[in-house]
């Protein structure tokens, strides 16, 4: 599949950075959020709506743009940072995260802001729906990709079972799936919880076509979507190993930041991490 | 009256709908024969979509199908669909507002050999809270094909509960005009009205013909469409005449009964109603009638109950 832009790697950490200023800032502003998660698929989210999705701009969702479902919804700062980022939505739009009337809730909502698939939040649904997407393509002969990004906690729901059968059996090589594994989930860490086989095993099993990266590595992340799919006439997997809260010190690879709290010391540390990396990128961007 | 095989009404029908338009997909969860679906199948394999046994996927992948302009129907047995996938209908259906069809095959106790997982007596029940959803319970062969065609034509969710007995048709078929949204009604007098969706509507009229011989006159309306419920319907009949009985294959609460509750409570009145239908729990197995019947379903129970109800006003 060719791809919207090459690979430009000072270009796509700014968007990233810009991502993950988007959320933190919005999480600070508003009291509360899932900014672990968020961050943790920060980059493989700026990979592909900055440089992998072909997106027509008057009608995003519609029906020749490539789809993207954020099955593990609770994700969603980062799919609004995301969107901003492209300039499906105005930035200002964050301001209102959570409040009464907004557009950017807790979960993102198809009926409530331009840019969404489809709504999600309950975890599970994300690959049948992207399933019923990929098919589509494949009974209108229309050339869309479909990427569903999913947690790896998530992946105890039978759903994603049943969609990962369906996929293989009739062919889906338009479909790509990702899974942000970071690891961990609420209740302990992914192998303390629920985790009875890697991934690639998993998946590999099934019939998929298979890809493992470091989900932080832009490169990685921009290769392996651009190689999708990974073989003709098999759904593409990429399992990219990520840490929750990539990029703020005391949030990363910790547990008790899936859903975010800042105190006001949080807030001031993480704001300055934030300048800081700003200021890296600055002067990387001033080299160039 | 004639009686027809709801499954053979259905299989010649949505051939017909096949070849009338070409947005519809048949979606199976390896239901197609079952539910007569195979002869669209094999007329346009193309347009069919078998997902195994797999329902919330099945409701997930029609969702997505909607997205890009086809209207899915998807057939399972009646419970899988509307109670193992309840949240993808209603997250990825209802509240999202698709234009799926959903065919649940053999509502009530139409698997009453099978036992209580495949009876349905609560699919009414979840799935009246999910917005966007039209509810059709067909009776017959008539209210079969009604059903199908209708749903296909409104833009947006429905739900239709597939009887699986072959029923004796409720009227002459040319004399009846199935308008969504509104009830039949069949006038008798107004001493009662019963109020029935679905497959009882034919021992309700049996009922009201044995009141009769009693002498109490009674009304029956027949709400094929559940939701939205024809609340004007309700009003009037319940303005008119003296009590209201609702009969329903489904559990007592939550089904019609509740739903006409619902609309009667809020008027200031003494007159009664009164819910004739399953208790909650429902584990009787046996032959269809003679379990309907345990239940006083039957026309002779409704007509008996119904009898007694009013005698004590």
């Amino acid at each position: 599949m060719p791809t919207n832009k090459p690979f430009d790697e000072l270009a796509l950490e700014r968007h990233a950075f810009n991502m993950r200023r988007m959320i933190c800032e919005t999480i600070i502003n508003n009291g509360e959020g899932h900014g672990g998660p968020a961050l943790s698929c920060a980059d493989i989210m700026a990979v592909l709506y900055m440089n992998v999705m072909k997106i027509d701009m008057d009608d995003p969702t519609g029906k020749d743009s490539d789809k993207f479902l954020l099955s593990a919804g609770h994700k969603c700062l980062a799919l609004y940072a995301a969107l901003a980022e492209k300039g499906i939505i105005d930035e200002k739009a964050l301001s209102t995260y959570n409040q009464f009337g907004t557009p950017v809730p807790g979960h993102p909502d198809m009926t409530k802001l331009r840019g969404v698939q489809f709504s999600t939040g309950s975890l599970g649904h994300g690959l049948p729906i992207g399933c019923g997407l990929a098919k589509a393509a494949k009974m209108q002969g229309k050339d869309y990709m479909t990427y569903v990004l999913m947690g790896d906690g998530e992946h105890g729901e039978g759903s994603v079972w049943e969609a990962a059968a369906y996929a293989v059996h009739n062919k889906l090589d338009n479909l790509v799936a990702i899974i942000d594994e970071n690891g961990l989930q609420i209740n302990g860490t992914t192998a303390e919880v629920l985790r009875p086989a890697p991934f690639e095993d998993r998946y590999a099993g099934f019939g998929w076509a298979v890809k493992s990266i470091d989900g932080h590595n832009l490169k990685e992340i921009y290769d392996a979507l651009n190689a999708a799919p990974f073989e003709k006439g098999k759904p593409s997997l990429i399992v990219a190993k990520t840490k929750k809260g990539r990029g703020i010190s005391f949030m990363e690879g910790n547990i008790n930041y899936h859903h975010w709290h800042p105190g006001k010391e949080e807030q001031e540390k993480a704001l300055a991490e934030l300048a800081a990396m700003d200021a890296a990128l600055k002067e990387k961007e001033a080299a160039k | 009256m004639a009686v027809q095989d709801p499954r053979k009404v259905f299989e010649k029908v949505f051939l017909e709908i096949g070849k009338e338009n070409p947005k519809v997909v048949g979606v199976s969860c390896d239901s197609a024969k079952g539910a007569g679906m195979w002869s669209f199948v094999e007329a346009f394999p193309e347009r069919y979509v078998e997902t195994g046994i797999s329902e919330q996927n099945a409701i997930g992948i029609a969702a997505g199908l909607s997205q890009q302009g086809f209207i899915p129907v998807v057939v399972a047995i009646n419970p899988f669909l509307t109670m193992r996938s309840y949240e993808q209908v209603r997250d990825d259906v209802g509240y999202v507002n698709m234009n799926v069809k959903i065919v649940g095959s053999g509502g009530g106790l139409a698997y009453s050999t099978l036992g209580s997982t495949h009876e349905t007596i609560e699919d009414i029940a979840v799935m009246r809270t999910i917005p966007h959803l039209t509810i059709f319970t067909p009776c017959d062969g008539y209210e079969v094909e009604q059903a199908i065609r209708k749903a296909v034509e409104i833009d947006g969710p429905v739900y239709i509960r597939m009887p699986r007995q072959g029923r004796e048709d409720l009227a002459d078929p040319a004399s009846r005009h199935f308008v969504p949204g509104k009830a039949e009604i069949f006038e008798g007098g107004d001493d009662v009205a019963i109020l029935v969706s679905g497959t009882l509507a034919n021992e309700a009229r049996e009922a009201a013909e044995l009141l009769k011989a009693e002498g109490i006159k009674a009304t029956v309306a027949n709400f094929m469409t559940v939701k939205p419920l024809d609340e004007e319907a309700v009003k009037a009949l319940y303005a008119k005449t003296k009590m209201l009985v609702t009969v329903e294959e489904h559990c007592d609460r939550g089904g019609l009964g509740t739903a006409v509750a619902e609309v009667v409570s809020s008027i200031r009145s003494d007159k009664p109603l009164y819910r004739l239908g399953i208790p909650e729990g429902s584990k009787e197995v046996g032959p269809y009638l003679e379990v309907l019947d345990f239940y006083g379903l039957s026309g002779k129970k409704i007509a008996d109950k119904t009898a007694a109800l009013y005698k004590a006003l």
